[in-house]
């Protein structure tokens, strides 16, 4: 078949102009905000800060959303003391209060042009976070308070569900430990046991716990479970405390946490949506032996899906949609009132940057400086060279427990 | 041209563009770290080592026990430890004695081994933290 000259040409130009234009679009239209978030994934967390400090200003209806990314951008980058400020101004706002006449004004508009005032386990995460990072900074008193109000906030659409944060428990539980509140320490990591029973650190606390009670029976039992779950045993063979040792954490937090869709049935309404990622788990090695695995303690999708929130969202909506129709009937709003006021389209807005998981890997070590290295796995246990990490320099000191706090990521550490 | 090879093209540029930004990277960072330059909380106190502001390379925050081993290595047996805080004071070095958890990207930052004014210690697990250390760093952040 021969093509005229012309028609050739038509569609050459045709066809450069529409993928030009996309492509220049694609470029062209993003805010400092959806920048700031691509830059994040390309682990290009400084270049991501300077994007979402740009938006630091910008007290709009995203604000936030632009907080709690930018707190875990610079927790990722390793700058607690601002990541900290950005949770709190997350979690303030979040708080925050909303007067009777902003409520009004709130109920009027579409679900995409409100102010976002954050998810229940947005709220869970924000303190989550805010405990790892006083822990980090070594107030284990702000730690406490922290953890207690992520699982205050972890409200649960059914009652099975409220409170099952793991990761805030297990970390209550350590610090009840330091303090010398055994009882407390013990009902912390049982929580831990019931909600994650595959979890193997938890089982081995509560075996050490039980068996400062002499309770030496049942301490056998539990520190049975803890060997059945961790096939590296990387907290021993026995509970025998060797003293000369120093203990490490490391906590991971992994993969791509939940997005928001609308729901395929009820438009209106939006639904959480797992992330796909690759990497499963984390393989670690302190230079050069294997020490052993990273462990799920919790699904942030799961705690998402679980948050409850849609008797919420059903009232708001509700109410929402009455206060639509109320304004229709107001004589010169009537007719723009779909222009003014939007549509009834679900809010797909969600915290962009937070992980899928968070795994802890926890060893007993000979005290020094290491270097450690995490090999990430698939689901089909193959390797993903891409997001192999070396850390050098991790130090392990004698009677001092030492928390690493890690990200997973495709190309972490490319340059 | 024919319309296919027009096509193709778009679809050869497309694949390399996807090949470009996923799934190709291989870390290939070596598990053998280079020696240890600068001392500091976190990797614990090489002995020996004088404090940065007198010229050393320990930038370990001070406190009477760090005071206590650098006198047992004879080193500033003429200082106190409160003489060593202000001498950071007056260099306007901050310490973690001030605040912590920057990473030394704080306005007194970087690091004062990267020519900036923080000796706050810091974070493990960073790519900040290892050049610290190691001394090795390509640019100076300010």
């Amino acid at each position: 078949m021969h093509y005229s000259k012309g028609l050739k040409a038509f569609f050459f130009w045709f066809l450069l102009l529409t993928f030009g234009t996309v492509f220049l679009l694609g470029c062209a239209g993003k805010s400092a905000f959806q920048k700031g978030q691509e830059e994040y994934y390309k682990a290009d967390f400084e270049k991501s800060i300077e994007y979402f400090e740009k938006t630091k200003t910008k007290k709009d209806k995203n604000y936030v959303l632009y907080m709690l990314d930018l707190g875990t951008a610079y927790f990722t980058i390793g700058d607690y003391y601002e990541a900290q400020n950005a949770y709190l101004a997350g979690v303030q706002t979040m708080e925050k209060d909303v007067s009777e006449l902003e409520t009004a004004v709130q109920l009027a508009k579409s679900d995409r042009k409100k102010t976002y005032t954050g998810d229940p386990h947005d709220m869970v995460m924000a303190h989550i976070y805010l405990g790892l990072l006083s822990m980090e900074l070594g107030d284990i008193e702000a730690a406490e308070i922290e953890f207690k109000k992520a699982l205050e906030s972890d409200r649960g659409k059914e009652e099975k569900y409220e409170g099952d944060v793991c990761l805030a428990h297990y970390f209550l539980g350590q610090i009840y430990k330091e303090k010398g509140e055994l009882d407390n320490a013990k009902v912390a990591f049982r929580n831990v046991t019931e909600y994650n029973p595959d979890f193997p650190y938890a089982w081995y606390e509560l075996a050490d716990i039980v068996r400062e009670e002499h309770l030496f029976e049942e301490s056998e039992k539990l520190f049975q479970n803890y060997l059945e779950k961790d096939k590296y045993r990387s907290l021993g063979q026995s509970l025998e405390h060797d003293d000369n040792l120093g203990d490490l954490t490391v906590v991971l937090c992994l993969g791509k946490g939940p997005m928001k869709k609308a729901d395929p049935f009820l438009g209106a309404f939006s639904r959480v949506t797992p992330t796909k990622y690759k990497e499963k788990r984390a393989e670690i090695s302190l230079s050069e032996g294997i020490l052993g695995t990273t462990y799920q303690i919790d699904d942030v999708t799961f705690q998402a899906k679980t948050s409850g929130g849609f008797g919420g969202q059903l009232a708001r909506k509700t109410a929402q949609v009455v206060t639509q129709e109320a304004l229709k009937q107001v004589p010169g709003v009537g007719l723009f009132s779909g222009l003014l006021l939007g549509g009834s389209g679900a809010d797909v807005r969600y915290w962009y940057t937070l992980p899928g998981e968070f795994q802890i890997f926890r060893g007993f070590i000979a005290p020094g400086n290491y270097n450690l290295e995490l090999k990430f796995y698939d689901e089909k246990d193959k390797e993903l060279k891409g997001y192999r990490q070396v850390w050098y320099y991790i130090s392990v000191r004698k009677g001092q427990p030492s928390i690493l706090i890690l990200r997973s990521m495709l190309g972490l550490q490319k340059t | 041209m024919p319309i296919f090879l027009i096509f193709l093209l778009l679809v050869i540029t497309s694949v390399i563009f996807y090949c470009s930004t996923t799934g190709t990277f291989i870390n290939t960072k070596s598990i053998h770290a280079p020696p240890i330059q600068y001392c500091n909380d976190a990797t614990g106190h090489i002995p020996g080592s004088k404090p940065w502001i007198l010229g050393g390379t320990c930038c370990c925050t001070p406190s009477a026990e760090l005071m206590e081993q650098y006198h047992k290595d004879g080193i500033a047996l003429d200082l106190t430890y409160e003489d060593l805080v202000r001498m950071y004071r007056e260099a306007g070095i901050t310490t973690d004695l001030d605040h912590k958890g920057c990473n030394n990207m704080c306005d007194h930052g970087p690091h004062v081994v990267k020519g900036g004014k923080c000796m706050c210690t810091p974070t493990p697990g960073t790519k900040n933290f290892e050049e610290v250390v190691s001394g090795v760093f390509e640019t100076v952040d300010k």
